[in-house]
């Protein structure tokens, strides 16, 4: 009869397939950063300073010229940075720590110039489960620059554990910077130089200090761009709220207002919640 | 030697080495494939097997259910007529008549009721049973009653099936066939294939002096085998094999006592039979109770059991159209005109040419009636049917096996009896003789060629010996013997019709008028004339 040796063969080709699946995690919880040490050096040949602080897992590593005399960001620095965000990924994937936030904090020693990358973990699980397009995820980065002492060591000092709402205040302000950078018009006419996000917790409300020349001390912060100024915080608030609305507990918001503050600490501007949760907001008048 | 053991092996097993090294190496490939993966890629590949399982499977059934539409004609074709014995519930009581084939048949149900019994004797269950018979008498059923009386599955298919345009195909069936009949018999203790039509693929084989044969030979081995071939298999299975034609066109190989032991001869039902024949397959069918089946059964002479249902069926659809509620005798004679005669047409003709029918048939009719020693005269007609102008229709009153002389030259007689009819009223003959002329022609030749009927003292089949071996004296010597018969046969006929002229032209004149006349019709023209047949039948 054909029915046994059939049944032998399906419960052979089933017990393969289960003791795949019963196979552990690439990357335990427990050896989690000596397996980043590992991995980046395998792959970058790379030193990292690596720490897992809360559900945040932090990266840091040197890349040299990332600087480079004719203004391009030079294709080996690009490339490694890709395989950095890489290799955190496969091993934010495969492990079994609980990880929500990765950050890359990529330095060029030399110049002393630091770019920081962090990625909520959802987002890439959901590019991998078909949830959101890759220009959906795309858009999902927050991507910082700030200068270092040139030649300093690696450090971990102000790692934290990121919030949801942290990082949605870090990922408005280097939508901003970034809209501000690659639209040079809106940059001259709105004047930023840069946006800093703070997020309290109490009051629940975002502060973005804006710094530039449209925003130095004595230059008068009542423009008429303001009303501009005001729309793109407002869009991307909107937008913050569709992508990452469902996260926040039910009935709870992720901020109730943004303030927009000059380097004093002066308010400049307040957005309520209501402005960017009605459905009519595009309708609303800019002042010209 | 031990090397060459492992080139026949391998030679042997080739392509189940090669297919089970493949799938070995494509397994272990998969596994350290997987194992090298990362957990999550390894989970996701895993997650997503069952998916792309189910849409294999999916993708291939479409392919197969177009494949099947557009280039097999559906898949009706698939299906090879393996009728299931939970199908068959045919008892030995619904077979109807074939007491003779019924008993050798309830001798083999129970030598497989028995079965278990026998092997302790020692004996075995007979391999194979042969039923033959004309068409329409009750093989197939008598097989399926068979399987269903022994209690055992019952595997059938018909030997045109094992038929195909490639070679190899029809023994490939037959192996499955027997291969599926041995899984039977082993959970149930024995199965029954039945092979219809066996003489298709069952007939003697040809071998070309090429060395080669037909497609058939190779169907008709791989049968041969399995029935009774190298291996003694312990499995039970019981061929019937069902035939119209003579048992001289089979194999021998196949008549063989460890192949087809048994031989049934299922022949046509007799006057007993057919009556309860017709009491069946009229029970189904509402019927006027003063129907007499016993003269349906007289008529139906020769008839056999598809006939006969064929006859009701058709009496039921001619009682529809006529639109009365139950089916009446005149309903089954128009049913049996139809069957046997054709339908009518009526062409038109011209009076001169009806006239000369009604001679013509006349004439049949009158020395049928008086010089035949066992036809009746069932229907006398000037209406057109099938290729004739006009018939008699008649039949042997019982069922004769034999022929004897007088039987033969009274069907010589009746034959030349238009001519014979046209002649003395007009003068003139017409070329509607020719099919009596024809046969009997055929008749006389019979008669003296093979049956040693002539005058001259010829014994033997003269047309059994090739034509060059044939004197020329004996050719010239039967064929005017032929000849001498036919002049004697008409003499007899001008002195008959001659005699019965007056009666002859009556009877022509009323058959103008009505243009068909039954039975009772013509038995009463001739009892008012004062005339009786030559034999009377039983009971007259």
């Amino acid at each position: 009869m054909r029915e046994p040796e059939t049944l032998a063969r399906a419960l052979t080709a089933a017990a393969f397939i289960a003791i795949l699946a019963g196979c552990g995690p690439s990357y335990p919880k427990k050896d989690l950063e000596g397996s980043i040490r590992e991995l980046f050096r395998k792959e970058l040949g790379a030193e990292v300073r690596t720490g897992l602080v809360g559900k945040t897992l932090y990266v840091s590593l040197d890349i040299d010229n990332m600087v480079s005399p004719d203004l391009d960001l030079p294709k080996d620095a690009l490339k490694k940075l890709e395989d950095a965000m890489l290799s955190i990924s496969r091993i934010s994937l495969s492990t079994d720590a609980e990880i929500d936030y990765t950050v890359i904090e990529a330095r060029d020693p030399v110049w002393g110039v630091e770019t920081r990358i962090v990625r909520k973990m959802q987002d890439l699980k959901d590019l991998f489960y078909w949830r959101i397009s890759k220009p959906d995820f795309d858009e999902r980065l927050v991507l910082e620059m700030r200068k270092v002492p040139p030649g300093s060591a690696l450090s971990g000092d102000d790692w934290r554990d990121l919030s949801l709402q942290e990082y949605l205040g870090r990922w408005m302000a280097s939508r901003i910077n970034m809209g501000a950078r690659a639209n040079p018009f809106l940059g001259v006419l709105l004047g930023i130089g840069e946006v800093e996000p703070d997020y309290d917790q109490e009051r629940k409300t975002l502060s973005l200090t804006v710094s530039g020349a449209g925003y130095a001390a004595g230059v008068s912060t009542v423009t008429a761009v303001s009303g501009l100024l005001r729309e793109s915080i407002v869009e991307q608030a909107a937008l913050a709220e569709k992508k990452y609305g469902r996260f926040m507990p039910e009935g709870t918001p992720w901020a109730e207002a943004v303030d927009l503050k000059n380097p004093e600490g002066q308010v400049i501007l307040r957005i309520d919640r209501a402005d960017w949760t009605t459905p009519d907001r595009k309708n609303k008048e800019t002042t010209k | 030697m031990f090397l060459r053991k492992i080139k026949i092996f391998w030679m042997v097993n080739k392509a189940a080495i090669l297919i089970t090294v493949t799938t070995i190496l494509v397994l272990i490939l998969m596994v350290i494939g997987l194992a090298s993966l990362e957990s999550f890629y390894r989970n996701i590949t895993l997650a997503q097997i069952p998916l792309q399982i189910f849409l294999t499977a999916l993708s291939a059934l479409i392919f197969v259910y177009f494949y099947m539409t557009v280039f097999r004609g559906g898949f009706a074709s698939m299906k090879k007529g393996r009728i299931k014995a939970q199908d068959v519930n045919v008892r030995f009581r619904d077979v109807v008549g074939l007491e003779d084939a019924k008993k050798e048949a309830w001798e083999v149900v129970q030598l497989l009721r028995d079965r278990a019994r026998l092997k302790r004797i020692g004996g075995k269950v007979i391999k194979g049973v042969l039923m033959v018979g004309p068409p329409g008498c009750g093989k197939t059923l008598l097989a399926k009653a068979i399987a269903c009386e022994s209690g055992i599955p019952f595997l059938s298919m018909a030997g045109s099936e094992f038929v195909e345009i490639f070679v190899g195909v029809g023994a490939s069936r037959v192996r499955k066939l027997f291969q599926k009949a041995r899984q039977e018999a082993y959970a149930n203790g024995a199965c029954i294939i039945f092979i219809d039509e066996l003489d298709v693929v069952g007939r003697g084989r040809t071998f070309s002096f090429m060395g080669g044969g037909e497609e058939t030979n190779s169907t008709q081995n791989q049968l041969l085998v399995e029935m009774d071939g190298l291996g003694d298999r312990p499995e039970n299975v019981v061929v019937i094999g069902a035939t119209n034609a003579d048992e001289n066109v089979l194999d021998k190989a196949l008549l063989r006592p460890g192949r087809f032991d048994r031989k049934i001869y299922i022949g046509r039902p007799n006057l007993k039979e057919r009556e309860a024949l017709f009491h069946y397959y009229l029970s189904k069918v509402k019927v006027d109770p003063s129907i007499d089946v016993g003269r349906l059964a007289r008529k139906a002479v020769m008839k056999t059991p598809a006939d006969i249902e064929n006859i009701v069926k058709e009496a039921a659809l001619i009682a529809a159209r006529n639109e009365t509620e139950q089916v009446g005798f005149d309903h089954i004679s128009q049913a049996m005109d139809r069957i046997d005669l054709g339908i009518a047409h009526r062409l038109s003709m011209s009076d001169r040419e009806k006239e000369l029918i009604a001679y013509h048939e006349s004439g049949h009719l009158i020395i049928l009636y008086f010089l035949h020693p066992t036809d009746d005269v069932f229907k006398a007609s000037i209406i057109s049917r099938g290729g004739a102008l006009g018939m008699v229709h008649h039949q042997p009153r019982e069922e004769y096996h034999t022929i004897d002389r007088e039987k033969i030259l009274a069907d010589i007689k009746v034959a030349l009896a238009g001519y014979v009819s046209e002649k003395m009223k007009y003068g003139v003959t017409t070329s509607g003789v020719a099919s009596d002329f024809q046969k009997a022609t055929q008749m006389a030749h019979e008669m003296v060629w093979r049956l040693g009927m002539g005058t001259d003292g010829h014994i033997g089949d003269f047309s059994a010996i090739p034509d060059n071996e044939l004197s020329e004296d004996i050719k010239a010597s039967l064929n005017r013997q032929t000849q001498e018969l036919l002049r004697t046969c008409m003499t007899d006929v001008e002195g008959t019709l001659k005699k019965e002229w007056p009666l002859l032209e009556e009877f022509a004149r009323v058959l103008l008028k009505k243009e068909e006349m039954e039975y009772d019709e013509i038995d009463q023209f001739f009892r008012e004339h004062g005339k009786v047949r030559l034999f009377q039948p039983p009971g007259a």
